[in-house]
């Protein structure tokens, strides 16, 4: 038999040897044949098990962060404080039953209200001279922490799972999607920095844009952690509308727009609300786009009650939105985004001009997190 | 030229950032820009303008890449 390439040298006396250069050429072949399978298992496993790893330390950097910020960053106090930061890092929220849909919503603003009720209190009673933004900070950092937490124990779930039944499929269906995990692990990791000096985040670009308009005018609660001003614009009696800074708060912008316009009998011509938005890939950063409808993340409470009171009234809703990754919206505002307050203004007053007479009623909304930004 | 990630791996180059405060005076609309500093908070007003005794606001507070010469 001939060698097929050819590649040893026909007077060695072992290399030589058709048998050996088969055996050379054939059996690596016929290994991974037989075996190809496995060996793309254990380097996905690893590869997994690399980024638990990965989760693991950011979910611990987590905690350490919490504790420390909670103590002051005395050794002598964390004995006391840290199993009541891992108790909070364990809190978990049941949704409620969706099966019959109507009146879900109201379900889950109380169970939400009732988790928001609860992790103050316990964070009033663990730290009792907390000044507001100091416990909103402790409260944002569990939550980080504890959002790196659920994350770091689902994925740990499923890689031992896929290890224990020595399933491939799981284990290749969580490698495809540790980027996004981990890119949004690292995203919360990048927030603590943030919230422990209490510096604007990317998502504060609503509260500063309507932050700026409100600085001179008198401020009252309209609802939970909600401020709004009155002020006139152009023309326009305008409703100026966000969370209470500089303490890290989002208020509740539904409750706040249901009282104003049904409570309160403001009954605006236009809502304009301005809100941070996640960009696709290749978009720039701090670039602005105008829409239609209400622009408020979250669990969608605050949207289903903003869209309800605005069809009821027939009041049309306007959106601006400055786009940024997630991490830029949960880490420090970049200045792009910062920048891009100047231009945002300009869009919500040619807004009002086009869409609005002199004379009419404005409620601008600015959505967001309010750390480090004041009113 | 920067090489490209893995196939799947998010590229792991982090430009180091660094905060600073935007001050803005008022009247004369001078802009200073200093590092952050603990306590900073987005307008908080911050005294008087050293050219025209304005009042003094921080109008932002922004992280930005440092630049690597």
């Amino acid at each position: 038999m001939v060698f097929p390439l050819g590649l040893f040298p026909s007077d060695n006396p072992i290399l030589g040897n058709p048998l050996v250069s088969i055996a050379i050429f054939y059996g690596p072949l016929a290994l991974l044949i037989i075996y190809g399978q496995r060996i793309q298992a254990w380097m996905i496993l690893n590869d997994v098990s690399r980024s638990v790893g990965k989760l693991k330390l950011m979910k611990e950097k987590g905690r350490k962060e919490a504790v420390e910020f909670v103590t002051g960053g005395s050794n002598a106090k964390v004995d006391e404080f840290a199993p009541r930061i891992d108790q909070f890092l364990e809190y978990f929220t049941i949704m409620p039953v969706d099966m019959d849909p109507s009146g879900v919503v109201g379900k889950i603003e109380h169970i939400m209200t009732t988790r928001d009720d609860r992790m103050k209190a316990e964070i009033r009673k663990l730290v009792p001279d907390a000044d507001p933004v100091r416990a909103s900070v402790i409260e944002n950092l569990i939550e980080a922490a504890s959002a790196l937490n659920f994350i770091y124990k689902v994925v740990r779930h499923f890689y031992l799972i896929g290890k224990k039944t020595s399933s491939m499929f799981i284990l290749a269906q969580l490698q495809m999607i540790m980027p996004m995990v981990l890119l949004e692990a690292d995203a919360l990791t990048g927030a603590i920095d943030a919230f422990k000096k209490a510096q604007p985040l990317g998502d504060g670009i609503g509260p500063m844009v309507v932050g700026r308009l409100m600085l001179d005018d008198e401020k009252k609660e309209v609802a939970r952690e909600t401020v709004y001003s009155q002020t006139e614009l152009k023309g326009r009696k305008v409703y100026l509308l966000t969370a209470k800074g500089p303490a890290g708060n989002v208020g509740q912008p539904g409750n706040g727009i249901q009282k104003m316009v049904e409570e309160l009998d403001i009954k605006p011509n236009a809502i304009i609300m301005i809100d941070a938005a996640l960009k696709l890939e290749g978009e720039k950063t701090g670039e602005i786009a105008e829409g239609i409808g209400a622009a408020i993340g979250g669990i969608g409470v605050d949207r289903f009650k903003i869209e309800e009171v605005a069809s009821r009234h027939g009041i049309p809703l306007y959106a601006i939105v400055i786009k940024q990754s997630i991490v830029d919206a949960i880490s420090v505002m970049r200045k792009e985004v910062a920048e891009a307050g100047d231009k945002t203004r300009e869009v919500m007053e040619r807004i009002i001009e086009e869409k609005t007479k002199e004379g009419d009623k404005i409620i601008i909304v600015g959505v967001g997190n309010s750390l480090g930004v004041a009113q | 030229m920067s090489s490209l990630p893995l196939l799947g791996a998010p590229d792991k180059k982090k430009p180091k950032l660094t905060v600073y405060t935007i001050e803005e005076c008022g009247s004369c609309h001078l802009k200073t820009k200093h590092g952050f500093k603990e306590g900073d908070f987005v307008h908080k007003r911050e005294g008087q303008c050293h050219s025209c005794k304005g009042n003094l606001m921080i109008t932002m507070i922004y992280a930005e890449a440092v630049k690597v010469s």
